[in-house]
């Protein structure tokens, strides 16, 4: 953004931030009521079952309405894949508020796209395989928007890093899964790292709209930090994962 | 009268939708200079939200009729 912030932006920022906030207390309390039926849901630490489970409730309607229509599983991870695209532009841009709703966006789709196809047809081996491609490159276009933005920082090397170890952690598991070992362990997966990011550079760039003006310029101290937190725990992971394919693979495995 | 667990499912989806076109409108605005893009989306996701919230709850059954009451003329 090349003006700093007027009074109508933090009027607008502060109105969000009051909606997100209702959203949440409205949500928790309509968990309380009714808790959600937890079924086979996985959680992790971070992402437990009953938020996995609400979330996923509050997509069954757009779950239903792609099976009534028949809407094909690739093109829900097609408009994943632009989702993905616009998310780079919008980092590269700076248009960080923007960006972090669209990898929320991009994020759902993939959770819708994976339930319809498991709903209509079992999730053939093609879309599961198309949709771990699309997957990686989505990962990788929001950290290749970032670098952009933050290209001429140390920050940088805090997004390579993250990016670097998110593959690492979809290779580990996908090469262990092909030599017999089953991982599902790691505390940051990618629905986790989607949302830290997204919510983070929410969050940051809301802030710098707030206080901008009385701050002198824009710091992105939060995004910074959030970017910082996910390069450590995302290799974090990674390591993780390794050690316990290593560890599952046993007396077999031979360098 | 409309099934109630339809009816709410669709509010529900509305409600959702509403609330990612309002974000994404109100981060345009926010973030970018195109206003004139970022605010049509707001509307539409307010009008979503708002459409899922009014529509979107259980219709209440109407009162049985008690008695002989009618509102028919009689000759």
């Amino acid at each position: 953004m090349d003006s700093p912030p007027s009074i109508l932006d933090q009027a607008l920022a502060l109105a969000v931030f009051g909606f997100i906030g209702a959203i949440v207390v409205v949500s928790i309390g309509g968990y309380m009521r009714r808790p959600q039926d937890l079924g086979q849901v996985h959680g992790s630490a971070i992402l437990g079952r009953g938020i996995r489970a609400w979330y996923f409730a509050n997509l069954q309607p757009f779950e239903e309405f792609c099976i009534r229509w028949q809407v094909d599983p690739a093109h829900l991870s097609y408009a994943q894949l632009l989702s993905g695209m616009l998310v780079a532009v919008c980092y590269a841009q700076g248009w960080l508020t923007t960006a972090g709703w669209l990898l929320l966006f991009a994020g759902t789709l993939d959770i819708i796209d994976g339930r319809v196809a498991r709903r209509i047809n079992g999730g053939s081996a093609r879309g599961a395989f198309l949709d771990s491609v699309i997957d990686r490159y989505t990962d990788s276009f929001a950290y290749l928007g970032l670098a952009v933005f933050f290209r001429h920082t140390w920050v940088l090397w805090a997004v390579l890093l993250a990016l670097i170890g998110g593959l690492i952690v979809s290779y580990a598991r996908a090469r262990g899964e092909g030599l017999g070992a089953q991982c599902r362990v790691g505390l940051l997966q990618r629905p986790e790292r989607y949302v830290i990011l997204g919510f983070g550079t929410i969050f940051g760039s809301l802030l710098e709209h707030l206080t901008g003006p009385w701050l002198g310029g824009q710091h992105y101290s939060l995004v910074i930090v959030t970017i910082f937190l996910l390069a450590v725990l995302v290799n974090f992971t990674a390591v993780q994962r390794a050690v316990h394919i290593w560890r599952a693979l046993g007396a077999d495995s031979r360098a | 009268m409309r099934d109630s667990a339809p009816a709410q499912l669709a509010g529900k989806g509305k409600r959702v939708a509403g609330v990612f076109a309002l974000m994404i409108g109100a981060s345009i605005i926010l973030d970018t200079h195109l206003t004139w893009f970022g605010l049509p989306i707001l509307a539409v996701g307010a009008a979503l939200f708002v459409w899922g919230i009014a529509g979107g709850r259980a219709p209440e059954p109407l009162a049985a009729p008690q008695g002989n009451a009618t509102t028919e003329m009689r000759p």
